[in-house]
């Protein structure tokens, strides 16, 4: 008996030590991590994702003045993923709106990136941390929305704007006006450089894909699918694309989802 | 049977995702707004002053605005004129709404020659599309502006650039007539024949060797076929009555000629050696001004027989004829592009004779020019431009003008009354 507790004794103070260094390097490891990743170039998406999310949020902020900044900020961050999912709820959206001013769109841009990090990180540490953090980040979004409102008097009559457009969260219900508004004036906007003169005489049809940036810009470059026409035609109606950039888009990000992904099929002869 | 359900989901999920893809957004962009390119040309440098440093830059430019399908911008603006690629500031450039920038230098080499380079960039991607080098003589620098504006068309526009072509027309001063051939640009003139009698309506061989033309020094006209290369020439038609009006057929075997022996003149086609004569019309009418279909098959024509005179259209052996004109009193001087589609002609109009382009598909008639009294239009080669002769302040003068008839230039005359002109072939 004595002996085997002996050795208990011994495997206890073993076991001890071990869970320590465990511990320890499971702290060493997230704290690298943490600042590994705060470090890293954040991915472009995950960037034009919150440059979308202020406007949306500053129009709907003005509406409803209460910025309750009580549930997670988690959420929002989630919801500005490319797919519009369906979890966050309309207040937290409203959260996020009241966090970014449209004036000081730099400014924020700094501080929501980090925040979204935090977030997005939060699953990984302990739920002490994670608290802290949204406390943080609350605290943050709190000064955020007085400083908005000190700063926006009654400049913010996009709202009604914003009303207008009802667009649900679970991004089945966008405003189809809405969406016709913006095609055309992506229409009006790369037309004006379409150039008929080289695509002139042959009945010529060609088709791009293109990804948008919510800035407008095209990522990386159109992707010629089809074409008909001559090479020149097909150089031409690509940097009018290219010319035609920043494209005009709507600022809410579920009518915008309706943008992220183009094809541009062009007939530069008829009409 | 595990690995088959594996793939058959696989398959669905692939389709699923297929479908998902398939769902962006298609937008259709029907038609265009712009008709030209706006492209800058920066001034090409040369490290010597001795050599005029814009000479060759500068002709680009004005080739490339000519043919109205480039916007050419004013590069003045920019602070720092970039000439080669590591200076070039594509801000600068698309500031200035350039889709396209060329830049180039001169250099006088020790052995009384240049060597002249030119690249192209495209602004919107900030990418090089082509860069070239010419080592050429002192000479030579029209030519080689002339050769650098035809690759940088090609290039742009996909077909080739026209602004290495000749083009042939008839001067008059005080007592005496020159036929002359001269660049494109109406610079450049050689005179090809002089005579103190009338000379009319030269016409270019499809290879550009030789040129017809009618010649009054016999004391009526006659036709005559004259080599460019050797000066030679040769009487082709000198048939009783008058012999006018020559039009080399596409293939170069043959050309069509106006002959007047029968009393009202008709048209005749003739082998290039003066021989085989044809009797394609025979009216009442008058019958003149041949031109032919690209494809040799149909000659165009002016004819008064329904009363006035309008264009008409037949086959190359003769036969019925088919009116090609309706809409005016007096529709004159046939001449096709190179692909057949357009007819220009001219008209006239309340204004007085202006040139006119009908698309033969659509029938969309387009009025180029603006003066009152144009006459003998030709289109370039590629069809993009109307070469034609008017009259300002009653002296005949050489005008071009684009298909579209945006672009309007009037040709230095070089001092002469000038008429008749006619455009080249495209030499290769």
């Amino acid at each position: 008996m004595q002996m085997i507790r002996k050795h208990e004794k011994e495997l206890a103070w073993r076991a001890g030590m071990f869970t320590l260094l465990v511990h320890t390097l499971l702290f060493l490891v997230l704290v690298f991590s943490f600042h590994w990743k705060s470090v890293a170039p954040m991915q472009i998406t995950s960037v034009e994702l919150w440059d979308s999310l202020p406007h949306q949020t500053v129009k709907q902020a003005e509406p409803t003045p209460e910025p309750a900044p009580t549930p997670p900020p988690v959420e929002p961050v989630v919801q500005q993923k490319p797919e519009p999912k369906a979890e966050p709820e309309p207040v937290v959206k409203a959260e996020i709106q009241l966090k970014k001013a449209e004036p000081k769109k730099t400014e924020l841009k700094k501080k929501e990136p980090k925040s979204s990090k935090n977030t997005k990180e939060q699953p990984k540490p302990d739920e002490q941390e994670a608290d802290d953090l949204k406390k943080l980040q609350e605290s943050l979004l709190e000064e955020e929305t007085q400083v908005k409102r000190q700063e926006k008097p009654k400049t913010a009559q996009p709202i009604v704007y914003e009303v207008k457009a009802p667009v649900s969260v679970q991004g089945s219900t966008v405003d189809k006006s809405e969406v016709a508004k913006y095609t055309a004036l992506i229409i009006a906007r790369i037309k004006q450089h379409v150039n008929t003169a080289i695509c002139g005489n042959t009945k010529s049809e060609l088709q791009f894909s293109l990804a948008i940036m919510p800035t407008g810009y095209v990522n990386g470059k159109p992707n010629l699918v089809s074409s008909n026409a001559s090479p020149a035609c097909n150089d031409a109606v690509e940097r009018a694309i290219l010319q035609a950039q920043p494209l005009p888009l709507p600022e809410q990000p579920d009518l915008y989802n309706q943008f992220r992904e183009l094809k541009l099929k062009f007939k530069p002869n008829d009409g | 049977m595990n690995l088959q359900k594996i793939i058959y989901k696989t398959v669905i999920l692939f389709f699923i995702a297929i479908s998902f893809a398939q769902a962006d957004m298609t937008i259709e962009i029907v038609g265009g707004a712009a008709s030209q390119i706006p492209i800058a040309i920066a001034p090409f440098q040369a490290d010597n002053h001795k050599i005029s440093p814009n000479t060759i830059s500068a002709l680009v430019e004005a080739d490339l605005k000519r043919c109205g399908l480039f916007k050419t911008l004013d590069t003045r603006g920019i602070a720092n004129i970039p000439h080669t690629p590591a200076e070039i500031k594509f801000s600068d450039w698309s500031a200035l709404q350039a889709q396209v920038l060329t830049i180039g230098d001169v250099q006088d080499l020790s052995n009384n020659r240049l060597r002249v380079t030119f690249r192209v960039f495209d602004v919107v991607r900030q990418s090089q599309l082509m860069a070239m080098e010419f080592e050429i003589g002192h000479s030579q620098q029209r030519v080689t502006a002339h050769k650098i504006a035809d690759l940088i068309y090609e290039k742009l526009i996909g077909e080739p650039g026209d602004f290495s072509t000749k083009i042939a027309y008839v001067g008059k001063s005080y007592n005496k007539y020159v036929l002359q051939v001269a660049d494109a640009d109406g610079f450049n003139a050689q005179t090809i024949v002089s005579s103190k009698e009338p000379l009319i309506s030269p016409t270019w061989s499809p290879d550009g060797n030789m040129i017809a033309y009618v010649s009054f020094e016999k004391k009526k006209p006659v036709i005559y076929v004259q080599s460019l290369l050797t000066g030679e020439r040769t009487l082709l038609a000198n048939f009783k009555g008058n012999n006018s009006a020559p039009a080399w057929s596409p293939d170069g075997k043959k050309i069509a000629i106006v002959l007047t022996y029968n009393a009202n003149s008709q048209i005749h086609t003739i082998n290039v050696d003066g021989s085989g004569l044809k009797k394609l019309s025979s009216n009442y009418s008058i019958e003149t001004e041949p031109a032919w279909s690209p494809d040799g098959n149909q000659i165009y024509f002016t004819s008064n027989r329904g009363g006035s005179p309008q264009v008409y259209v037949m086959s190359a052996e003769g036969g019925d004829a088919k009116r090609v004109t309706f809409d005016g009193n007096y529709n004159v001087s046939p001449h096709i592009s190179a692909d057949g589609k357009l007819l220009t002609y001219i008209k006239q109009v309340p204004e007085g004779f202006r040139v006119a382009v009908t698309d033969l598909q659509s029938n969309v008639t387009t009025i180029l020019s603006n003066t009152s009294q144009d006459e003998s239009p030709s289109f370039s080669p590629n069809g993009r431009m109307v070469l034609y002769a008017t009259a300002i302040r009653g002296r005949g003068t050489l005008a071009a003008a684009s298909v579209d008839g945006k672009i309007k230039q009037v040709f230095n005359d070089g001092g002469l009354d000038v008429r008749e002109p006619s455009w080249g072939p495209r030499v290769n």
